[in-house]
């Protein structure tokens, strides 16, 4: 009888091929993988379904009209979703600045001065203090001339800013030193004749003035109150060669203050209610208190309110449920920096932002299962079978895996969610379910670094980094070398490269290979690490890890280059081993749940028995 | 001939080159503060992109060639397939001078300035 295990995963859709008879062993002839089709759980994963059951049939010479039985695992309980929001209250003021690094502005010093457009520099009286601000249609020969003549008049020119690219050259030609910032696209947004601050670095330095919110209060003058409102600003321009403030009238500075809100947490034991300031740990604790999540709810109006909201309204358009049906299982906060666009700023100035970043599990409803289920035997004219809980059958492929003997714990490292089983030398099973896995590292890497763009941070999260120093020579974030025949793309020189398998692809802006490599790391630690954690302390015998003595990772993050390094490391000082699965010694940690799939109804091992027995999963608790 | 002084060599023909693309060039380097020298040199663009780049302690050439080509070579890159190169004719001054720059950023080891990609943006 030909039958196909199939296990859809919020990421990807994978098949097992088998042949099973009454008399002998399940013979696998293919396993194939492909990516879901629409959300885990949903009708729309037919399709990828579909796509994954002929690319495992190519080759074996059956087609789908050979297929008998199709086990389906049960995809419930969870889907996940990720959202994050700022916590440090957002505070919008309307203040000028210029805080882009140029490769090249000229000049050194801090001028201080008021705003005079070139072309009105004959306005200016003797020993005025004054800021030129150059656009670009005005070339530097002629900005030199003019500046010196200004110069001669006796008129105090304190700093420049300049459209184009050419800092030095004005710099080069006229009588005084005074700092200059270039490369100002938008140099027509500057407001004329307002105060201003222009200040630049020697090379290899950073600016220490306009970086530092007193001494922003020293240039203008301001009041405790002005110096509060102008710290973001300040903030900003931290490490720049240059910059550029302005000090806009009061009347100018709007302010607006959105909360960041607290979160009620109803749990099992208690109802927590828990304000999101106090950050990621306090959070997890208060998790930890109130017992298994039945539902978190935001405070209204507020940042985390809106967040929740959000997730919500998306996995009740997701799943087909009504808004108030949806129930939050387990959330996963994390702190990050985020980076958000300075109001004010003139050149797109990031200023990094404390935030926290949430994973959210839903349970999905068990009929979308069954509709799935239905849409199967139609397209396929197989028999269809739901049954089996994830981990369940995930354990059951993960001891296929050389070397693995019961009691055995497995971490399923998924995108949607981190799942944990154990299961004891007498079949008896413990299974939780955890918000947090590949998506939110995704989230987390993608706000940090500010890309804007979530495959270029799954790239990012896959892929080591490294720096192409020459045309020839790329030199790795381990420090390795490679040398190349043929000279690369000149869109990479001198780049920070994500190393894929197919090629290079550089990186946006000026990310440092330290940068990108901290961040990444940071995420996948406060994500897996954390979650390895959560989910064997619930699985483990008297929540003790010590008692734990084989931990075996399965799903597609267990194929990361870093992350099962970064496990066993955390787990080192419990005793336990952790490796990665190689599910039929052959499929490495993928393929787990289709092959418990057929292995369980193949046989009537402890692990395989009905799925109507088997023990109530621990997270599914409350979902229906 | 030799050069020890570290600098980009900025090569024209014996004929001279038309000074207004010259200058852009010259100041394409300035702005990236890079020393420079301009030498004469015999043959055509290519090969005085290659010989330019050399002489220079650096490595980095920049050619103007009788042909309206300009070049930037780097000393490992085949004569054929120099870092870039442009057909001046109806071209804007500014990308001439990031040709100057981009010998520079070569020396430097900063990203070019890439017109095609700023033109995006």
């Amino acid at each position: 009888m030909l039958i196909a295990g199939i296990d859809i995963g919020n990421c990807t859709t994978e098949v097992a091929l088998a042949i099973v008879e009454r008399t002998s062993e399940p013979r696998f002839l293919a396993s194939a993988i492909t990516g879901t089709t629409g959300i885990k759980g949903t009708v729309d994963n037919v399709p990828g379904v579909m796509e994954c059951l002929s690319m495992a049939m190519a080759g074996t010479g059956k087609g789908i009209s050979d297929l008998e039985l199709i086990l389906l695992n049960d995809a419930t309980p969870v889907i996940g979703d990720v959202a994050m929001e700022t916590i440090s209250e957002t505070i919008i003021t309307e203040s000028t600045m210029i805080g882009h690094n140029p490769a090249t502005p000229g000049g050194i010093g801090l001028g201080v001065g008021k705003t005079l457009l070139l072309g009105r520099l004959d306005e200016a009286y003797a020993g005025e203090q004054v800021i030129v601000v150059v656009p670009g249609h005005i070339d530097f020969s002629q900005a030199s001339d003019q500046i010196n003549s200004a110069f001669q008049r006796g008129v105090a020119i304190q700093a420049a800013i300049v459209q184009k690219d050419e800092a030095v050259l004005i710099a080069n030609r006229i009588q005084r030193t005074i700092p200059i910032v270039d490369e100002v696209s938008l140099v027509d947004r500057v407001p004329l004749g307002m105060l201003a601050a222009v200040e630049v670095a020697d090379p290899g330095r950073s600016i220490s003035t306009l970086s530092n919110p007193y001494g922003i209060a020293t240039v203008f003058g301001l009041t405790p109150e002005e110096t509060k409102n102008i710290a973001p600003i300040a903030r900003a321009l931290i490490g720049n060669r240059s910059a550029v403030v302005i000090k806009t009238p009061s009347g100018d500075v709007r302010e607006r203050r959105i909360p960041a809100g607290s979160l009620m947490l109803i749990g099992e034991r208690a109802t927590l209610e828990i304000d999101l300031q106090a950050g990621a740990q306090a959070i997890l604790q208060a998790i930890e208190r109130t017992g298994r999540l039945r539902d978190a709810k935001g405070e209204p109006g507020t940042n985390v309110g809106g967040m929740l909201e959000r997730v919500r309204s998306m996995m009740s358009n997701l799943t087909d449920q009504p808004m108030e049906a949806i129930r939050i299982q387990d959330l996963l906060p994390v702190d990050t920096l985020v980076q958000q666009a300075v109001v004010g700023g003139l050149a797109g100035e990031l200023s990094s932002e404390n935030a926290v970043a949430l994973a959210a599990m839903v349970a999905s409803s068990r009929l979308s299962m069954g509709r799935i289920a239905d849409r199967l035997a139609k397209e396929t004219g197989a028999q269809v079978q739901v049954g089996g809980v994830e981990a369940h059958m995930a354990l059951h492929g993960a001891l296929t895996t050389p070397g693995a003997d019961l009691p055995l714990a497995i971490l399923d490292l998924g995108a949607g969610s981190t799942d944990a089983a154990l299961a004891g030398k007498d079949g008896q099973i413990n299974v939780i379910h955890l918000a947090g896995a590949g998506d939110m590292v995704n989230l987390i890497i993608d706000a940090e670094l500010a890309l804007d763009d979530r495959n270029l941070a799954e790239e990012i999260k896959r892929f080591p980094v490294g720096r192409v120093d020459n045309l020839f020579l790329l030199r790795g974030e381990d420090g390795t070398v490679r040398f190349f025949e043929e000279p690369l793309d000149p869109k990479l020189f001198a780049r920070t490269v994500v190393i894929k398998e197919e090629g290079l692809a550089a990186l946006p802006g000026n990310l440092s290979i330290e940068k990108v490599r901290t961040v990444r790391r940071k995420a996948k630690d406060r994500v897996f690490v954390t979650n390895t954690f959560r989910a064997l302390n619930a699985v483990a015998p008297a929540g003790n890890l010590r008692l734990l003595s084989n931990v075996v990772l399965v799903g597609g993050c267990a194929l990361d280059f870093e992350i099962p390094g970064m496990i066993s490391d955390a787990l080192a000082e419990y005793g336990v081993v952790v490796g990665t699965a190689n599910v039929r010694s052959s499929e490495g940690p993928r393929n787990a749940v289709a092959t418990g799939l057929v292995l369980s109804y193949a046989d009537s091992t402890p692990l395989g028995s009905s799925p109507s027995v088997l023990p109530r999963p621990l997270a599914g608790e409350g979902q229906r | 001939m030799e050069i020890v002084h570290p600098l980009v060599v900025v090569a024209v023909s014996p004929q001279g080159a038309d000074p207004a693309l010259l200058r852009e060039i010259l100041w394409g380097l300035e702005e990236e503060s890079v020393p420079f020298r301009v030498v004469e040199l015999p043959g055509s663009c290519e090969q005085m992109a290659q010989e330019a780049s050399l002489i220079s302690p650096l490595g980095a050439g920049v050619a103007i060639g009788e042909d309206g080509w300009v070049i930037v070579q780097h000393r490992r890159l085949p004569r054929s397939k120099p870092l870039f190169r442009l057909l001046i004719r109806g071209c804007p001054p500014r990308l001439v001078r990031e040709l100057g720059a981009n010998a520079a950023r070569l020396v430097k080891g900063i990203p070019f300035k890439l017109a095609g990609s700023e033109e995006s943006r």
